[in-house]
């Protein structure tokens, strides 16, 4: 049971992500916008294999809201490339909760490992990286 | 970067490492039924060490040194690990990321398999740095 609403939560966030990554390329240009489209694909592809592993587990995973909100406005590049860094860092929050709530070598174990690892890549890329991706205050 | 000031650096990055070295925590081997995961934390712990010890960026350095402290490394008494050679670092961060990210799925305890992916995160970023 843990281990679904961890799964939930998990897909709940990577809905969130993908709407925030549509509001990231939207403001960037060239090279930053095609890797910020690269992600927006990145990301429905892992909350599609969320939904897939709740579905696994014989429950129906929730639909994405129509809308989120920002955590700040973004306006130009600058915030972009912030809102980006933000969004691959709450990711790996996701990602760090449902690795711990997964039991071993089981199939959202290894989805949850390999997510973080992918998204605390790209936070870096996007200037925000740290010692220990994913990590609340609170681990 | 001029070999004097690498070899500065290595030096006073060396020191540091000594000063953590001397304060990690010593894992018991005296019981026949050890605690979830125990064998793949004292393992990663050695490697953490290794690497701490042939890490030449200080930053890279002071996130090793919270890895360090995640894996368990804190207290009481316990050799340093040899000085690497120059070179060593990045053979040495591969091959721990490779344990790491194995020792996170296969990891009984929920926190010890998000701490190992997370420092398998974050090897991972220093790779492709």
């Amino acid at each position: 049971m843990a281990e679904l609403t961890a799964l939930r939560e998990a897909l709940a966030a990577e809905q969130a992500v993908v709407y925030g990554y549509g509001v990231v390329g939207a403001h960037l240009s060239g090279k930053a916008e095609k890797y910020a489209a690269a992600r927006l694909v990145a990301h429905q592809e892992l909350r599609d294999q969320l939904a897939a592993l709740i579905q696994q587990i014989g429950a129906v995973p929730a639909s994405a809201l129509p809308a989120y909100q920002l955590p700040f406005p973004v306006t130009d590049a600058v915030e972009a490339r912030r809102l980006g860094g933000t969004l691959e860092n709450g990711s790996a929050g996701a990602a760090w909760d449902l690795t711990a709530a997964t039991s071993s070598a089981s199939p959202g174990r290894q989805l949850a490992v390999d997510w973080l690892i992918d998204v605390a890549k790209a936070a870096a890329l996007w200037g925000a990286s740290n010692a220990l991706p994913g990590q609340s205050a609170t681990s | 970067m001029r070999p004097a000031a690498t070899v500065t650096r290595r030096t006073v990055l060396g020191a540091g490492l000594l000063l953590i070295a001397g304060c990690k925590h010593t894992r018991a081997s005296h019981s026949a039924t050890l605690p979830p995961d125990e064998s793949a934390l004292n393992a990663l712990l050695a490697d953490e060490a290794s690497v701490l010890a042939a890490t030449t960026d200080p930053t890279q350095f002071a996130m090793h040194v919270q890895h360090y402290v995640a894996l368990g490394g804190s207290t009481t008494g316990y050799a340093a690990p040899p000085m690497q050679p120059v070179g060593a670092y990045r053979r040495l961060l591969g091959s721990s990321t490779t344990s790491l990210r194995q020792a996170a799925i296969d990891a009984v305890d929920g926190t010890h398999a998000a701490t190992f992916a997370s420092i398998a995160a974050s090897h991972e970023v220093m790779l492709r740095g």
